[in-house]
């Protein structure tokens, strides 16, 4: 498997508000539930991206502008956001087919 | 914190379906999305729980950090006043949640045995979407006969009140089927009486139901009379026995702080926070005064 076929997703069981400047996330895997947890900015459009299933590549360029698209750090830095979602049980690394609308549509 | 009061009701949802307790969320955003309350946020989540499912629900909010709010009530144990107040929940709050939730095991106005309320509102209920998330709650026309129960068991605001001019309104608009359903649910439930001048606002059709006189007379005590702290406090102390009336007057001057504080989660527990709020008490009793004593009269009258 290659790295472009790995796909980015929400897990489920997460439940979510948006108010359209942050998202408020509350995980309710377990009967033990956590604090919630609030993205902003950047990792509000990551976790957009992540609306039925974003590939690494368009997870980043949901949060580059032109100029920046070059620059690696972006995608390392969004790959270590992912990683801490999914450390949190609100996001998920599986095989498959990404969206081609990924990081379009709020939701 | 916007957040707060739809991702609670996603939490206790949750929590709810893994202990297996049926619940249905009332009032709040469900009642607004279904038309029966107008828009406005809320501050906290209201949920009817199925009879004895608070057993299980309560500590499973507990393992996730809510603890009950001490009635002050219970703190002093009214044993006259309780039946006039019709104590109807238990309220959970969390240091880390902008909000409380106020877990119903009834609800004041449904007359008819608690059991049977549920089972008719569950049969009835409906599921929304809140915070991305699937919740249980009443459906349209009992989330209107709780927006209404829960304005009219203020009998001095009237039977105007902006959530019960827009429950009728709303109620009209579905026109007389749905007018003749709420008169059937309310017969069901045993809220005929206690949904009077709603039901008639909307000439609802008469519907036979059987209800205790003497629930309907607490209500009417309460609607008229009993709605404030001062009212119980009072109720209480016109029916213990005298021996018993001194205490009971210093308790209700001098609550103790954890009760005072139960109400005021977050503020320090100073000595000038506890004359600050023993003061307001003191200002409120004064104010509700002679409604309490017309309570107190008319608890007495029965006994």
């Amino acid at each position: 498997m290659t790295q472009a076929e790995s796909v980015w997703s929400r897990t489920a069981g997460v439940a979510s508000v948006d108010d359209g400047h942050r998202v408020v996330l509350l995980a309710l895997h377990s009967a033990v539930v956590n604090q919630p947890v609030i993205l902003v900015g950047p990792a509000r459009l990551i976790w957009h991206a992540l609306k039925g299933g974003a590939s690494p590549r368009q997870i980043a360029r949901s949060i580059m502008d032109g100029e920046s698209e070059a620059d690696g750090r972006i995608a390392a830095q969004a790959q270590e956001f992912l990683q801490h979602l999914e450390d949190l049980g609100l996001a998920q690394l599986r095989a498959g087919t990404p969206s081609t609308t990924a990081g379009q549509q709020p939701g | 914190m916007s957040e707060a009061v739809p991702l609670a009701h996603a939490l206790v949802a949750r929590l709810a379906e893994l202990e297996d307790v049926r619940i249905l969320f009332i009032k709040g955003p469900t009642a607004v999305a279904l038309g029966a309350r107008p828009p406005r946020p809320s501050t906290d989540v209201d949920v009817l729980c199925e009879p004895g499912g608070l057993e299980r629900l309560g500590p499973a909010l507990e393992r996730c950090g809510w603890r009950r709010r001490v009635p002050e009530s219970l703190t002093a144990r009214f044993q006259h006043a309780s039946i006039y107040m019709f104590e109807h929940s238990v309220h959970y709050i969390q240091e880390e949640w902008p909000c409380d939730l106020d877990i119903h095991y009834n609800f004041p106005g449904f007359l008819a045995p608690d059991e049977v309320v549920f089972e008719e509102l569950w049969r009835r209920g409906t599921t929304i979407e809140v915070a991305h998330w699937p919740v249980p709650c009443a459906d349209f026309l009992g989330q209107s006969a709780i927006v209404a129960l829960h304005r009219l068991r203020d009998g001095q605001a009237g039977n105007t009140s902006p959530d019960l001019d827009f429950v009728a309104t709303s109620l009209a608009q579905q026109g007389p089927t749905t007018i003749g359903a709420l008169a059937h649910l309310a017969a069901a439930t045993g809220s005929t009486e206690t949904l009077r001048p709603l039901l008639e606002r909307l000439g609802a059709p008469k519907v036979e139901s059987a209800v205790d006189p003497e629930l309907v007379r607490r209500w009417q005590v309460r609607q008229q009379n009993a709605g404030a702290h001062t009212t119980s406090w009072l109720i209480e102390l016109r029916l213990r026995p005298w021996r018993e009336k001194p205490a009971l007057v210093w308790r209700a001057l001098f609550l103790p702080p954890d009760a005072l504080f139960s109400t005021h989660v977050g503020m320090p527990r100073s000595r000038r926070n506890i004359v600050r709020l023993q003061l307001q008490r003191w200002s409120r009793a004064v104010r509700y005064l002679r409604r309490g004593i017309r309570a107190s009269r008319g608890a007495e009258e029965r006994v």
